[in-house]
Protein backbone atom coordinates (compact mmCIF):
# COMPACT_ATOMS: atom_id res chain seq x y z
CA UNK A 1 0.00 0.00 0.00
CA UNK A 2 2.97 2.34 1.09
CA UNK A 3 4.71 1.59 -2.10
CA UNK A 4 1.72 2.30 -4.06
CA UNK A 5 0.62 5.42 -2.22
CA UNK A 6 4.50 6.46 -3.40
CA UNK A 7 4.23 5.43 -7.33
CA UNK A 8 1.06 7.67 -7.16
CA UNK A 9 3.12 10.75 -5.31
CA UNK A 10 6.09 10.44 -8.25
CA UNK A 11 3.41 10.05 -11.27
CA UNK A 12 1.47 13.12 -9.69
CA UNK A 13 4.76 15.16 -9.27
CA UNK A 14 5.85 14.48 -12.99
CA UNK A 15 2.75 14.79 -14.64
CA UNK A 16 1.94 18.02 -12.92
CA UNK A 17 4.19 20.76 -14.71
CA UNK A 18 3.51 19.26 -17.63
CA UNK A 19 -0.40 18.99 -17.83
CA UNK A 20 0.27 23.00 -16.53
CA UNK A 21 1.70 23.87 -20.08
CA UNK A 22 -0.69 25.55 -22.42
CA UNK A 23 -0.20 23.63 -25.77
CA UNK A 24 -2.96 26.41 -27.74
CA UNK A 25 0.02 28.63 -27.59
CA UNK A 26 2.37 26.33 -29.21
CA UNK A 27 0.04 25.29 -31.67
CA UNK A 28 -0.62 28.94 -32.24
CA UNK A 29 2.86 29.62 -32.73
CA UNK A 30 3.73 26.53 -34.53
CA UNK A 31 0.82 27.34 -36.63
CA UNK A 32 1.94 30.95 -37.18
CA UNK A 33 5.26 30.46 -38.34
CA UNK A 34 3.75 28.44 -41.47
CA UNK A 35 1.68 31.90 -42.50
CA UNK A 36 2.73 33.56 -45.51
CA UNK A 37 0.91 36.77 -43.90
CA UNK A 38 0.73 37.46 -40.68
CA UNK A 39 -2.83 38.74 -39.08
CA UNK A 40 -3.68 41.87 -36.85
CA UNK A 41 -5.18 39.23 -34.69
CA UNK A 42 -2.11 36.86 -34.24
CA UNK A 43 0.10 39.95 -33.23
CA UNK A 44 -2.99 41.33 -30.61
CA UNK A 45 -2.87 37.73 -28.76
CA UNK A 46 1.02 37.53 -29.29
CA UNK A 47 0.78 40.86 -27.53
CA UNK A 48 -0.76 39.42 -25.08
CA UNK A 49 0.90 36.55 -24.82
CA UNK A 50 4.15 38.34 -23.62
CA UNK A 51 2.52 40.40 -21.51
CA UNK A 52 0.57 37.89 -19.21
CA UNK A 53 -2.84 39.08 -20.13
CA UNK A 54 -5.56 35.83 -20.56
CA UNK A 55 -6.89 36.15 -24.57
CA UNK A 56 -10.23 35.11 -24.23
CA UNK A 57 -11.53 36.78 -27.23
CA UNK A 58 -10.14 39.45 -29.59
CA UNK A 59 -12.42 42.04 -28.89
CA UNK A 60 -11.64 42.15 -24.83
CA UNK A 61 -7.76 41.77 -25.79
CA UNK A 62 -8.14 44.82 -28.27
CA UNK A 63 -9.32 46.35 -25.24
CA UNK A 64 -7.08 45.49 -23.03
CA UNK A 65 -4.25 46.74 -24.92
CA UNK A 66 -5.79 49.34 -25.98
CA UNK A 67 -6.16 50.31 -22.12
CA UNK A 68 -2.08 49.75 -22.00
CA UNK A 69 -1.83 51.89 -24.78
CA UNK A 70 -0.08 49.30 -26.84
CA UNK A 71 -2.74 49.33 -29.65
CA UNK A 72 -3.87 53.05 -30.79
CA UNK A 73 -7.20 53.84 -30.78
CA UNK A 74 -7.32 53.82 -34.74
CA UNK A 75 -6.57 50.62 -34.85
CA UNK A 76 -8.66 49.30 -32.31
CA UNK A 77 -11.41 49.12 -34.75
CA UNK A 78 -9.40 46.90 -37.32
CA UNK A 79 -10.30 43.93 -38.74
CA UNK A 80 -8.94 41.01 -36.98
CA UNK A 81 -8.34 39.10 -40.40
CA UNK A 82 -6.66 42.10 -41.95
CA UNK A 83 -3.08 41.44 -42.73
CA UNK A 84 -0.34 42.99 -40.12
CA UNK A 85 1.18 45.67 -41.85
CA UNK A 86 4.91 46.60 -40.34
CA UNK A 87 4.14 49.82 -39.45
CA UNK A 88 1.25 48.87 -36.91
CA UNK A 89 3.34 45.77 -35.54
CA UNK A 90 5.98 48.35 -35.03
CA UNK A 91 4.09 51.15 -33.51
CA UNK A 92 2.61 48.37 -30.78
CA UNK A 93 6.64 47.30 -30.03
CA UNK A 94 7.76 51.13 -29.64
CA UNK A 95 4.38 51.34 -27.60
CA UNK A 96 4.89 48.29 -25.41
CA UNK A 97 8.64 48.80 -25.27
CA UNK A 98 8.31 52.64 -24.53
CA UNK A 99 10.66 53.15 -27.22
CA UNK A 100 12.29 56.76 -27.46
CA UNK A 101 15.35 56.05 -29.30
CA UNK A 102 14.28 57.96 -32.39
CA UNK A 103 13.90 61.80 -32.04
CA UNK A 104 11.30 61.97 -35.07
CA UNK A 105 9.02 58.90 -33.46
CA UNK A 106 9.90 61.05 -30.30
CA UNK A 107 8.17 64.10 -32.00
CA UNK A 108 5.47 62.90 -34.26
CA UNK A 109 4.74 59.26 -32.70
CA UNK A 110 3.26 58.16 -35.92
CA UNK A 111 3.38 54.23 -38.05
CA UNK A 112 6.06 55.24 -40.05
CA UNK A 113 8.70 56.96 -37.05
CA UNK A 114 7.86 53.65 -35.11
CA UNK A 115 9.30 51.62 -37.78
CA UNK A 116 12.86 53.72 -37.38
CA UNK A 117 12.91 53.86 -33.63
CA UNK A 118 12.16 49.81 -34.09
CA UNK A 119 15.43 49.34 -36.70
CA UNK A 120 17.17 51.35 -34.00
CA UNK A 121 16.68 49.22 -31.36
CA UNK A 122 17.34 46.23 -33.39
CA UNK A 123 13.76 44.92 -33.01
CA UNK A 124 13.62 45.45 -37.00
CA UNK A 125 15.54 45.90 -40.41
CA UNK A 126 15.53 49.57 -41.12
CA UNK A 127 15.77 48.71 -45.10
CA UNK A 128 11.37 48.10 -45.09
CA UNK A 129 8.78 50.26 -45.28
CA UNK A 130 5.93 50.77 -42.89
CA UNK A 131 3.17 48.93 -45.28
CA UNK A 132 4.94 45.77 -46.19
CA UNK A 133 2.78 42.80 -45.18
CA UNK A 134 4.63 40.76 -42.05
CA UNK A 135 4.65 37.15 -42.61
CA UNK A 136 3.76 34.62 -39.37
CA UNK A 137 8.02 33.53 -38.89
CA UNK A 138 9.01 37.54 -38.92
CA UNK A 139 5.94 38.29 -36.29
CA UNK A 140 7.65 35.58 -33.80
CA UNK A 141 10.77 36.78 -34.78
CA UNK A 142 9.85 40.54 -33.89
CA UNK A 143 8.21 39.07 -31.10
CA UNK A 144 11.29 37.11 -29.91
CA UNK A 145 13.14 40.36 -29.71
CA UNK A 146 10.72 42.28 -28.30
CA UNK A 147 10.71 39.20 -25.50
CA UNK A 148 14.63 39.50 -25.00
CA UNK A 149 14.23 43.21 -24.51
CA UNK A 150 11.61 42.68 -21.61
CA UNK A 151 14.23 40.52 -19.92
CA UNK A 152 11.64 37.11 -20.52
CA UNK A 153 15.03 35.35 -22.30
CA UNK A 154 16.70 34.69 -18.72
CA UNK B 1 15.80 -7.73 1.76
CA UNK B 2 15.56 -4.67 2.66
CA UNK B 3 19.39 -3.66 1.71
CA UNK B 4 18.97 -5.68 -1.57
CA UNK B 5 15.70 -2.87 -2.30
CA UNK B 6 18.06 -0.34 -1.24
CA UNK B 7 21.19 -1.29 -3.57
CA UNK B 8 18.88 -1.33 -6.69
CA UNK B 9 17.10 1.63 -5.76
CA UNK B 10 20.60 3.15 -5.67
CA UNK B 11 21.44 1.36 -9.06
CA UNK B 12 18.67 3.06 -10.79
CA UNK B 13 19.02 6.53 -9.39
CA UNK B 14 22.58 6.69 -10.63
CA UNK B 15 21.45 4.85 -13.92
CA UNK B 16 18.92 7.46 -14.48
CA UNK B 17 21.40 10.26 -13.53
CA UNK B 18 23.82 9.38 -15.84
CA UNK B 19 24.31 9.88 -19.61
CA UNK B 20 23.08 7.29 -21.85
CA UNK B 21 25.34 4.90 -23.33
CA UNK B 22 23.45 4.37 -26.05
CA UNK B 23 22.02 7.03 -28.94
CA UNK B 24 19.73 8.94 -26.93
CA UNK B 25 17.51 12.41 -26.94
CA UNK B 26 16.47 12.84 -23.36
CA UNK B 27 14.73 16.09 -21.65
CA UNK B 28 16.77 17.30 -19.11
CA UNK B 29 15.23 20.07 -18.26
CA UNK B 30 11.63 22.28 -18.63
CA UNK B 31 10.27 25.58 -17.91
CA UNK B 32 6.91 27.22 -19.14
CA UNK B 33 5.50 25.66 -22.44
CA UNK B 34 7.57 23.17 -23.86
CA UNK B 35 6.07 20.65 -26.40
CA UNK B 36 6.91 18.15 -28.74
CA UNK B 37 4.91 17.06 -31.89
CA UNK B 38 3.53 13.48 -32.35
CA UNK B 39 0.99 12.21 -34.63
CA UNK B 40 0.44 15.96 -35.58
CA UNK B 41 -0.50 16.93 -32.25
CA UNK B 42 1.62 19.17 -29.44
CA UNK B 43 2.33 17.49 -26.49
CA UNK B 44 4.25 18.35 -23.54
CA UNK B 45 7.65 17.81 -22.51
CA UNK B 46 8.27 16.28 -19.47
CA UNK B 47 11.13 16.23 -17.13
CA UNK B 48 13.20 12.48 -17.71
CA UNK B 49 11.23 12.04 -21.23
CA UNK B 50 13.35 10.21 -23.73
CA UNK B 51 12.53 10.94 -27.50
CA UNK B 52 13.37 9.96 -31.00
CA UNK B 53 15.06 10.81 -33.87
CA UNK B 54 12.90 12.90 -36.04
CA UNK B 55 11.11 14.78 -32.72
CA UNK B 56 10.46 18.23 -33.19
CA UNK B 57 10.36 20.50 -30.42
CA UNK B 58 8.58 23.71 -29.90
CA UNK B 59 8.77 26.49 -26.67
CA UNK B 60 7.00 29.38 -26.26
CA UNK B 61 7.09 32.27 -24.22
CA UNK B 62 9.09 32.25 -20.76
CA UNK B 63 9.42 28.74 -22.09
CA UNK B 64 12.64 26.21 -22.71
CA UNK B 65 14.05 23.40 -22.64
CA UNK B 66 17.34 21.55 -22.07
CA UNK B 67 17.80 18.59 -24.01
CA UNK B 68 20.97 15.81 -23.10
CA UNK B 69 21.82 14.51 -26.76
CA UNK B 70 24.49 12.16 -26.50
CA UNK B 71 26.29 13.76 -23.74
CA UNK B 72 26.06 16.78 -25.64
CA UNK B 73 23.28 19.78 -24.07
CA UNK B 74 21.03 21.31 -26.12
CA UNK B 75 19.27 24.15 -24.36
CA UNK B 76 16.31 25.27 -26.59
CA UNK B 77 15.15 29.30 -25.68
CA UNK B 78 11.87 30.97 -26.09
CA UNK B 79 9.78 31.08 -29.34
CA UNK B 80 11.77 28.35 -30.93
CA UNK B 81 11.34 25.45 -33.10
CA UNK B 82 13.94 22.98 -34.05
CA UNK B 83 13.98 19.36 -35.52
CA UNK B 84 16.12 16.74 -34.67
CA UNK B 85 17.09 14.86 -38.14
CA UNK B 86 19.82 12.86 -37.60
CA UNK B 87 21.04 11.03 -33.40
CA UNK B 88 23.40 8.29 -33.74
CA UNK B 89 25.45 6.78 -31.42
CA UNK B 90 28.14 4.14 -32.49
CA UNK B 91 31.43 2.67 -30.87
CA UNK B 92 33.53 5.10 -33.17
CA UNK B 93 31.11 8.18 -34.66
CA UNK B 94 28.73 10.27 -32.80
CA UNK B 95 26.19 12.26 -35.14
CA UNK B 96 23.94 14.89 -34.62
CA UNK B 97 21.95 17.03 -36.83
CA UNK B 98 19.62 19.53 -35.69
CA UNK B 99 17.32 21.76 -37.59
CA UNK B 100 16.65 25.27 -36.67
CA UNK B 101 13.04 26.76 -38.02
CA UNK B 102 13.47 29.99 -35.98
CA UNK B 103 14.21 30.61 -32.41
CA UNK B 104 17.51 30.05 -30.93
CA UNK B 105 19.28 26.86 -28.85
CA UNK B 106 22.47 27.21 -27.52
CA UNK B 107 24.68 23.87 -27.67
CA UNK B 108 27.34 22.96 -25.20
CA UNK B 109 28.80 20.05 -27.43
CA UNK B 110 31.66 17.41 -25.60
CA UNK B 111 34.50 15.90 -26.95
CA UNK B 112 33.86 12.11 -25.91
CA UNK B 113 37.56 10.61 -26.29
CA UNK B 114 38.64 9.46 -29.97
CA UNK B 115 34.83 9.54 -30.61
CA UNK B 116 34.55 11.05 -33.93
CA UNK B 117 31.65 13.58 -33.08
CA UNK B 118 29.54 15.67 -35.41
CA UNK B 119 27.08 17.98 -34.30
CA UNK B 120 25.57 19.93 -37.02
CA UNK B 121 22.79 22.46 -36.60
CA UNK B 122 20.71 23.45 -39.64
CA UNK B 123 18.89 27.01 -40.68
CA UNK B 124 17.46 27.75 -44.03
CA UNK B 125 20.18 29.83 -44.43
CA UNK B 126 23.72 27.98 -43.77
CA UNK B 127 25.20 25.28 -41.14
CA UNK B 128 27.13 25.28 -38.18
CA UNK B 129 29.78 21.98 -37.19
CA UNK B 130 30.42 21.86 -33.97
CA UNK B 131 33.30 19.81 -32.13
CA UNK B 132 34.09 20.26 -28.42
CA UNK B 133 32.79 23.82 -27.85
CA UNK B 134 29.67 26.12 -26.74
CA UNK B 135 27.98 28.27 -29.14
CA UNK B 136 24.50 29.92 -29.70
CA UNK B 137 22.75 29.60 -32.46
CA UNK B 138 19.88 31.40 -34.06
CA UNK B 139 18.03 32.03 -36.93
CA UNK B 140 14.44 34.53 -38.02
CA UNK B 141 14.11 35.21 -41.41
CA UNK B 142 14.47 39.23 -40.96
CA UNK B 143 17.68 38.90 -38.98
CA UNK B 144 19.22 35.58 -40.84
CA UNK B 145 21.32 33.25 -38.92
CA UNK B 146 23.95 34.51 -35.95
CA UNK B 147 26.20 31.93 -34.63
CA UNK B 148 28.33 33.06 -30.98
CA UNK B 149 31.40 30.57 -30.25
CA UNK B 150 30.96 31.71 -26.33
CA UNK B 151 33.77 28.78 -26.22
CA UNK B 152 36.31 26.51 -29.27
CA UNK B 153 35.93 27.10 -32.42
CA UNK B 154 33.28 25.98 -35.59
CA UNK B 155 33.03 25.86 -39.22
CA UNK B 156 29.51 27.25 -40.65
CA UNK B 157 29.22 26.62 -44.31
CA UNK B 158 26.27 28.80 -46.60
CA UNK B 159 23.86 27.31 -48.90
CA UNK B 160 26.44 28.33 -51.24
CA UNK B 161 29.14 26.15 -50.11
CA UNK B 162 31.02 29.29 -48.37
CA UNK B 163 32.54 28.10 -45.03
CA UNK B 164 34.10 29.26 -42.41
CA UNK B 165 35.92 28.95 -38.92
CA UNK B 166 34.30 30.85 -36.23
CA UNK B 167 36.36 30.79 -32.96
CA UNK B 168 36.92 33.58 -30.15
CA UNK B 169 34.25 35.52 -29.49
CA UNK B 170 33.36 36.10 -33.24
CA UNK B 171 30.34 36.92 -34.37
CA UNK B 172 29.01 34.87 -37.78
CA UNK B 173 25.99 36.68 -39.42
CA UNK B 174 24.63 35.39 -42.30
CA UNK B 175 20.87 37.83 -43.46
CA UNK B 176 18.56 36.27 -45.52
CA UNK B 177 18.71 36.91 -49.01
CA UNK B 178 22.91 37.53 -48.85
CA UNK B 179 24.92 35.56 -50.62
CA UNK B 180 28.01 35.85 -48.15
CA UNK B 181 28.11 36.33 -44.60
CA UNK B 182 28.50 39.67 -42.75
CA UNK B 183 32.25 40.50 -41.83
CA UNK B 184 33.39 38.53 -38.18
CA UNK B 185 34.60 41.57 -37.03
CA UNK B 186 30.66 43.19 -37.49
CA UNK B 187 29.93 42.52 -33.71
CA UNK B 188 32.93 43.93 -32.75
CA UNK B 189 32.92 46.88 -35.23
CA UNK B 190 29.34 47.94 -34.58
CA UNK B 191 29.93 47.96 -30.93
CA UNK B 192 33.53 49.96 -31.29
CA UNK B 193 32.31 53.17 -32.09
CA UNK B 194 34.16 55.65 -29.74
CA UNK B 195 33.05 58.85 -28.57
CA UNK B 196 35.55 61.02 -27.63
CA UNK B 197 35.60 63.64 -24.87
CA UNK B 198 37.30 66.07 -26.42
CA UNK B 199 38.09 68.07 -23.35
CA UNK B 200 39.41 64.59 -21.92
CA UNK B 201 41.84 63.14 -24.26
CA UNK B 202 45.37 63.24 -24.36
CA UNK B 203 47.44 64.85 -27.12
CA UNK B 204 48.09 61.43 -28.99
CA UNK B 205 44.69 60.52 -28.63
CA UNK B 206 43.57 64.17 -30.43
CA UNK B 207 46.46 63.23 -33.12
CA UNK B 208 45.02 59.65 -34.22
CA UNK B 209 41.40 61.13 -33.94
CA UNK B 210 42.58 63.93 -36.81
CA UNK B 211 44.10 61.22 -38.54
CA UNK B 212 41.90 58.51 -38.14
CA UNK B 213 38.69 59.95 -37.34
CA UNK B 214 36.31 58.17 -34.28
CA UNK B 215 35.52 54.85 -36.20
CA UNK B 216 39.29 53.47 -36.55
CA UNK B 217 38.05 50.25 -36.23
CA UNK B 218 35.56 50.69 -39.51
CA UNK B 219 38.76 50.20 -41.49
CA UNK B 220 38.91 46.27 -41.17
CA UNK B 221 37.67 44.82 -44.62
CA UNK B 222 37.77 41.13 -43.20
CA UNK B 223 38.94 39.17 -40.61
CA UNK B 224 42.24 38.33 -42.05
CA UNK B 225 43.28 42.36 -41.69
CA UNK B 226 43.19 42.10 -38.12
CA UNK B 227 46.95 40.48 -38.77
CA UNK B 228 49.73 42.76 -40.57
CA UNK B 229 52.08 40.87 -43.06
CA UNK B 230 55.42 41.76 -42.96
CA UNK B 231 57.06 39.78 -45.80
CA UNK B 232 54.79 37.15 -46.17
CA UNK B 233 54.83 36.23 -42.67
CA UNK B 234 52.29 37.09 -40.21
CA UNK B 235 53.17 39.16 -37.24
CA UNK B 236 51.79 38.02 -34.16
CA UNK B 237 51.07 40.44 -31.11
CA UNK B 238 52.55 39.51 -27.39
CA UNK B 239 50.41 41.02 -24.70
CA UNK B 240 52.18 40.68 -21.55
CA UNK B 241 49.77 41.17 -18.49
CA UNK B 242 51.70 41.69 -15.28
CA UNK B 243 50.11 41.74 -11.96
CA UNK B 244 51.78 44.20 -9.40
CA UNK B 245 51.75 43.33 -6.15
CA UNK B 246 50.20 44.88 -3.22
Amino acid sequence: MKYKLWLFFVIIVFAIPAAAQDMGNIAFIADLSAKKEAAFSDAVKFFAMISGKKHANLEQTIKDLQHDKIIAPADAAADGAAPLRRGTLAFMAARYLRLGDSLMYAIFKNKRYAVTACAAAGIMRGDTGQWDIITGSELIEVMGKIHEKTGGDQ
Amino acid sequence: MKRLRKGLLLAAMIVYSTTPAFSAILVVSTKGDAAYKEGGHWKPLAKGQELKEGVQISTGVNSQAVLNIDEHMLTIKPLTMIKVYKNSLSKSASENNIGLKYGSVNARVKRIGALKTKFNITTPVATSSVRGTNEDVGYGPLSGMFIRVNEGSIGATDNNGGSRIVSGRSLYQLLWGNVRPENLASGLRNNSITLFHLGNITDEEKDALNKYGDQITDNFEDNANFLDTVAGRLTTVTVDLQWQPY
